[in-house]
């Protein structure tokens, strides 16, 4: 197992160097923004499901 | 030989300059051919591949040259195109913006309005950005890379605004990837939903429970949104405000000839210059590269991980719930409005023809235009942080 980890960073990094992609560091960088954006746009659908849903109420009222 | 030489002087000074270019200014005369072949038999977003796919043909013509790092054109179209690009999409993304007005004004947000908990669908139908944003930076540096997963919102401008914003140098492959998977959304979208959905799951009925919507609710609703997206992610507020201008127009009932001008005229003028000036950046030295194939490979895990979040998130609410709901119609919320919503109602029909699920998936479809404008806002947010 540690053999295979071993072969599977070395290829990884052997890409990321001959390609000059950001590589692993760039995905570490994005790894939060990912967390965010999804907590992120779960939070502001939620705000305005509950705006609507409270104009609904209102408007079902009068 | 003079008159041969005068007539191709443009041909033979671009070959003395590069004698490989005009290889490649052929092979995009072939994309270009491509794009217009797609539009015109297989009707695929013909208002844009059509412009693209010919503006693509005029700014490859020779008389170009690259002379130390720069420009060189001698091709009259080239520049006209250069400036439209320059005041239309390079200065305050001015394009996009204006389409926005013409699609708010066609939005009809009330099936959303009479179902507010779709836009959990039209949330989750983002996932695909946010993942493709994490797989794209393995490849591509965080501006590109978050340009790159902003495809995945199935929405032209949105992605055009983002890219620009940040100053992404693969716009032209961007949008090409953009608009091409939205016209594929009818071929990519039904195998995803196959793939995750069983029979049972897709005859599941759904019935209209929908209360009719007040108006003062349709007029609030656009302002009370661009309020919350700009407190939440300025940067997408001119986005959305655009967006929710146009809407204003249509639902104020005072204004109906604005609005269905902005419908019809504005964005039909709009849409016709967009195209053939997101074509101006469709120049082979620019587009010929590998990252072209690698940009439209990630658009459409992109595309495929936004269809499956819909579909997945709609199927865990029905863990929960006692009326349950169609996992398909959390497909409708990747925007590209109607046409996600309408293969949704295709696909119920052929699995049981009295299953209208139209106006349920149209709400989610709806859900997902605004959705993808908050997904861009955000992501532009943590770019600028």
């Amino acid at each position: 197992m540690n053999f295979l980890t071993t072969v599977a960073t070395d290829v990884v990094n052997t890409v990321t160097e001959s390609t000059g992609f950001p590589g692993l560091d760039g995905v570490m960088k994005a790894l939060p923004y990912m967390g965010y954006g999804m907590v992120g746009i779960f939070f502001v659908t939620g705000v305005i499901i509950l705006t609507v849903s409270l104009l609904n109420k209102a408007g079902s009222k009068k | 030989m003079q008159l041969i030489e005068a007539l191709f002087k443009p041909i033979i000074e671009q070959m003395e300059a590069d004698p490989t270019l005009i290889l490649k200014q052929m092979a995009m005369w072939i994309i270009g051919g491509i794009l217009i072949y797609l539009a015109i038999k297989k009707d695929m977003e013909p208002t844009l591949l059509l412009p693209m796919g010919f503006g693509a043909i005029l700014v490859n013509l020779p008389g170009i040259a690259e002379v130390g790092g720069e420009t060189v054109a001698q091709n009259g179209a080239f520049h006209t195109l250069e400036r439209l690009f320059s005041i239309g999409i390079d200065n305050g993304e001015l394009m996009p913006l204006i389409l926005f007005i013409g699609i708010g004004a066609m939005i009809d947000f009330g099936p959303l309005l009479r179902n507010p908990k779709y836009m959990i669908f039209g949330a989750a139908a983002q996932f695909g950005i946010f993942f493709t944003l994490c797989l794209s930076a393995y490849f591509f540096d965080l501006n590109d890379a978050a340009s790159i997963a902003i495809i995945g919102a199935a929405d032209g401008p949105t992605a055009i605004f983002v890219a620009q914003t940040l100053n992404s140098k693969y716009i032209a492959p961007i949008m090409v990837a953009a608009y091409s998977y939205m016209a594929l959304v009818p071929l990519i979208q039904p195998v995803v939903i196959k793939a995750c959905t069983t029979k049972k799951e897709r005859l599941i009925r759904m019935e209209d429970n929908g209360k009719p919507v007040s108006k003062t609710t349709r007029i609030l609703f656009p302002i009370i949104v661009t309020i919350l997206v700009g407190f939440v992610a300025p940067d997408a507020v001119s986005l959305i405000g655009f967006l929710m201008f146009g809407n204003l127009i249509r639902e104020c009932g005072v204004l109906d000839s604005l609005s269905e001008t902005a419908q019809k005229v504005l964005a039909n003028l709009v849409t016709i210059f967009l195209g053939i000036t997101i074509a101006f950046q469709m120049r082979a030295s620019e587009f010929l590269q590998w990252e072209t194939l690698l940009i439209m490979g990630l658009g459409l895990f992109a595309f495929v991980f936004d269809t499956f979040g819909g579909v997945m998130i709609a199927k865990l609410m029905n863990l929960f719930l006692k009326k349950k709901i169609n996992p398909m119609i959390g497909a409708a919320g990747i925007s590209a409005f109607p046409m996600a919503g309408r293969v949704v109602n295709k696909m119920g029909l052929a699995e049981d023809d009295q299953n209208f699920l139209l106006m349920h998936a149209i709400g989610v479809n709806v859900s997902g235009q605004v959705a993808s404008v908050i997904a861009g806002g955000l992501i532009l947010s943590f770019m600028a942080g």
